[in-house]
């Protein structure tokens, strides 16, 4: 009797057990989101990589990227800050964001992002540039884990700047160094009648690389130092703002570029992106024009000292299997020849050893666009000559640098109207009373 | 005799107890239920019991009736608010031509009177857009800056506004000015799109011909959507809501509407939750059973392959209907709702979810109910043994009771078995053994007795090792002589006794040991 139970209970959790094995699981992907800056609002080669993953890799483990946002590093800052600190109507965080390390000081809590040792054996850290892991590391943890790398490079409309230079004389080796520069811009406004010459992509950069490349601390332990060195940067780069050769409006620094409207800027190397080699006039016609890549101008007596830029990711801690999603993506985009590929879609540098050495050479071999051709070259160039100045970790930085770029275009913008009502003896007062008006507004 | 009156008693006051018949129905309802739940089990193997395909398909029904509201909702808000900017801007249109003494026609080649009717009309679609669930809003309006170019029947002046970085349903990103005079934007504050352009390329926006053309009276009449199309340079996708606009003399002179962007749609419309999966949304034209992906829109698609290409088969089912796309299956329900699209195609909103999670709730369904009906099959099987064991212990109780003659023997608490027991005892009492003998036996036991007074002592002695049960192999051993003189004894012993054969002699024996009388033969016929 006691056999016959056993046998029917054997055969009744078989049955049991196969039909669970029969029974499918849900199978569904995990989905992590993802906000980025590559692409913007153009086409994304970003985008375009986390397509292939997902019909890839993605398929094959059960992970799907999802973009939710591409834009700027400044809306993503914003949109990280509201969303942590649950702002109404703020998004959720995403799985992935990119980001400067400002963003990260200016968490509420830094713990919420994870940390990349714990995910990454020590043998694949090595293989990452280490001033790139370095700079991704706030307060021992490694946060943002290094994707691609920018510098700032000159970007010159050629077919514009050959029309002024076959009148004037202007020889694009001028703008090797700042003063040249400033003096160009202040040429050409005379020569075409009042239009800028030239557009800064972040004046606060100008003046922090300029001021630490003339030997000087640009901040101090109340914010910025306004030194001498400040006042040397200042005069060449207001003059031109008050004679109209320097671009004081916002926005991005390839706009004037578009409209006509400039014909020189200093910018990321990655917005080459958003540069159009086509210059559209205000009664619709359009230009088919040439853009070349220079190294960052620098100034007589500098240093050739030169902002690197570029985001790294960060990733939002949630659940262990969401994460290890996060950590399969990312090793998978920053494995180094895809890594080149994408970074030289977009005018930027790899972030892996091996991706430098092995495969950016010969990526940019490949290039056939000239005007990533130009950049790479200017790229390059920069890279051999130029010492790479990286920020420092201030929990201030992020409103320092806001504050300055306001303020500074909007002074100079009212000293320019005052320049045109009042003529050209009123420049070299309002040279000194616009850089002490700024001071005075950062209580120096 | 007064123990059998207790007894009898005893049975008598059991009457109230319980009858063997009743035990025995509930014997036979217990198989009867293990039998059911056997074709139970069975039926739910087999999944023929399974209710998850129609309450599934009344979930599907229910949420799809939500899209489809929701759907009919947004379309419906926002073709009003495309109405009313038509009106506007109509109306700003004619009053800035009025008021210079110009016709329509002279901003063709004007770039500034078109900046500076542009500029007047930023803070109308700036509010037209705030107060809309869209992602960007525009107008067009059938002249150029200049006439000469050879793009110039297709390019066409106008402000188109949109959200360029939107992360979330509540429009919060950056207004950029992706089509429009430079210097309108700069009027008013707004930072040109990474892919700005200065007019509207109207060959990119299907449908734009149909309302240029359109003759009617109520603006309604002339609505409709453009299927999505992609973002010039952009990496992404739109549907456009295209609303004539008119002058004071109704000539339609150009378009107007809103933008709803594939990231802003996906935004907007999350999926929902249910114990089948995450419904998605989609918002496709249709063509015959197939739904054009490439042109619809799609709300979130989190936790699904599912991506706005290609297109998907539908196959109607009695519960829900299926939907076939690139090899995977969704389920869902559908229904055309009302919309006009520039191509003629209907349009339809489309609830479902990948089949992976109904299946897998139908699984565990059918995994509940074959465990429920094993449970049950399993409980009434060993009902039915414990019941056939306390009912048949005191059956097998009661005829040891009756057959041992016990005086003091206990009642087994079934009416039918104790009666049995008590008759038995009541007839043994009624007559004594003796006088039960049969004669014919009587005289067969009392002639065999006679008969041993002709034995020898020796074949006595052999007599009774046989009635102690001991074989000729034995008794030779015992007697010290041989098998064969055994054997010889035996024949004397038949022969005197008048039985054939060994088997008979053991049979008389064993009747007179149960007469009590085996003594007697044995000592040769007397006490």
């Amino acid at each position: 009797m006691k056999k016959r139970i056993f046998l029917l209970a054997a055969l009744a959790a078989g049955l049991v057990l196969c039909l669970a094995a029969c029974g499918e699981t849900n199978g569904d992907p995990v989905t992590v989101t993802l906000w980025h800056v590559y692409g913007g609002e153009v086409n994304s080669p970003m985008n375009a990589l986390v397509d292939e993953f997902n019909r890839t890799v993605g398929q094959e483990q059960g992970i799907r990227v999802r973009v939710d946002s591409v834009s700027n590093s400044g809306i993503i800052h914003e949109s990280v800050l509201a969303a942590a600190y649950k702002d109404p109507g703020a998004p959720e965080l995403p799985d992935l964001f990119v980001s400067y390390p400002k963003t990260v000081l200016a968490l509420p809590d830094e713990n919420i992002l994870a940390d990349y040792r714990d995910y990454f054996t020590d043998e694949e850290l090595e293989g990452y540039l280490p001033e790139f892991v370095e700079e991704g590391t706030i307060h021992d943890r490694l946060v943002i884990l290094p994707l691609a790398k920018s510098t700032e490079i000159l970007f010159v409309n050629k077919t514009a700047f050959d029309r002024f230079a076959a009148e004037t004389g202007a020889s694009l080796d001028e703008l090797a160094t700042w003063e040249g520069l400033y003096t160009m811009a202040e040429r050409y406004a005379d020569w075409s009648g009042g239009k800028c010459f030239f557009v800064h992509d972040c004046h606060f950069n100008y003046f922090q690389v300029g001021v630490e490349s003339l030997g000087e601390d640009f901040f101090d332990k109340n914010g910025i130092a306004f030194g001498p060195k400040f006042a040397y940067a200042w005069e060449p780069y207001a003059r031109a703002a008050l004679t109209g050769g320097l671009w004081l409006g916002s926005g991005y620094a390839t706009e004037p570029l578009r409209t006509g409207d400039v014909i020189a800027s200093v910018a990321s190397s990655a917005s080459v992106l958003y540069y159009s080699d086509v210059v559209t006039y205000e009664d619709n016609r359009t230009e088919q024009v040439e853009i070349v890549s220079l190294p960052c101008p620098i100034f007589e007596d500098g240093e050739k000292l030169v902002m690197q830029r570029g985001v790294g990711v960060c990733t939002v801690k949630s659940t262990p299997e969401r994460e290890k999603a996060c950590m399969t993506f990312l090793k998978w985009l920053t494995e180094p020849e895809r890594n080149v590929d994408f970074v030289t879609s977009l005018g930027y540098m790899p972030v892996t050893k091996e991706g430098f050495d092995r495969y950016l050479p010969a990526a940019i071999e490949t290039l056939s666009d000239p005007m990533y051709v130009s950049l790479y070259e200017a790229f390059l160039k920069t890279r051999q000559d130029y010492t790479f100045y990286v920020p420092p970790q201030r929990e201030d930085y992020l409103n320092l640098e806001t504050h300055f770029e306001k303020a500074v275009r909007l002074r100079l913008a009212a000293g320019r109207a005052q320049y045109l009502e009042q003529g050209a003896d009123a420049l070299e007062p309002l040279l000194r009373t616009v850089r002490e008006e700024l001071q005075k507004s950062y209580g120096k | 005799m007064l123990r059998l009156s207790r007894r009898l008693s005893k049975t008598d006051s059991s009457a109230g107890n319980r009858s063997i018949g009743g035990s025995l129905a509930l014997y036979w309802l217990c198989m009867v239920l293990a039998m059911l739940a056997a074709a139970l089990l069975l039926l739910s193997v087999t999944g023929v019991l399974s209710r998850t395909a129609r309450q599934f398909g009344e979930t599907a029904a229910l949420q799809q009736s939500n899209t489809a509201a929701l759907f009919t909702a947004q379309m419906d808000a926002l073709a009003a608010q495309g109405i009313e900017l038509s009106e506007t801007v109509g109306g700003e249109l004619e009053r800035f031509l009025a008021h210079r003494g110009l016709s329509f026609d002279a901003l063709n080649d004007d770039p500034a009177l078109i900046a500076e009717l542009e500029s007047l009309m930023i803070p109308t679609l700036e509010t037209a857009m705030a107060g809309s669930t869209c992602s960007g809003v525009y107008f067009c309006l059938d002249a150029t800056a200049n006439t000469t170019l050879p793009e110039s029947k297709t390019s066409r002046m106008g402000v188109y506004l949109r959200y360029s970085s939107l992360c979330s349903a509540h429009p919060s990103g950056t207004t950029a000015y992706f089509r429009g005079a430079v210097d309108a934007a700069r009027e008013n504050g707004l930072q040109l799109h990474n892919r700005w352009n200065l007019e509207l390329d109207t060959s990119l926006v299907p449908g734009y011909r149909q309302v240029m053309a359109w003759e009617g009276e109520r603006l309604s009449g002339g609505c409709l959507w453009t299927g999505r199309v992609p973002l010039l340079d952009t990496w992404e996708s739109v549907t456009l809501l295209c609303v004539p606009v008119r002058d004071g003399n109704g000539t339609v002179r150009g378009v107007c509407g809103m933008e709803l962007s594939e990231l802003y749609f996906g935004l907007s419309h999350s999926t929902v939750p249910s114990s089948y999966g995450s419904f998605l949304m989609l918002l496709a034209p249709m063509n015959g059973d197939t739904l054009l992906l490439d042109k619809a829109m799609l709300g979130s698609t989190e936790g699904t392959d599912l991506s706005a290409s290609g297109e998907m088969r539908i196959r109607s089912g009695r519960d829900y209907d299926t939907f076939i796309w690139n090899d995977t299956t969704y389920l869902g329900k559908y229904q055309i709702i009302p919309g006009r699209l520039a191509d003629g195609y209907p349009l339809a909103a489309v609830t479902l979810i990948p089949e992976s999670g109904y299946r897998h709730r139908a699984q565990t369904a059918r995994i509940g109910w074959i465990l429920g009906s094993l449970g049950f099959l399993a409980g009434m099987l060993v009902l039915a043994a414990a019941l056939s064991r306390r009912f048949a212990t005191p059956i097998t109780q009661g005829l040891a009771a009756a057959r041992s003659q016990a005086q003091d023997w206990q009642p087994t608490g079934i009416r039918e078995i104790d009666e049995l027991t008590a008759y038995f005892h009541s007839r043994l009492r009624e007559s004594p053994p003796e006088a039960a003998l049969p004669r014919q036996v009587e005289s067969l036991v009392s002639e065999l007795i006679d008969r041993a007074k002709g034995l020898t002592g020796t074949e006595r002695v052999i007599l009774r090792y046989y009635a102690e049960g001991y074989a000729v192999k034995d008794i030779s051993g015992l007697l010290f002589i041989s098998v064969g003189t055994v054997k010889g004894h035996n024949s004397h012993i038949y022969s005197k006794l008048g039985v054939d054969s060994y088997d008979s002699l053991k049979a008389y024996l064993d009747v007179l040991r149960r007469c009590e009388r085996l003594e007697e033969l044995l000592q040769g016929g007397g006490k």
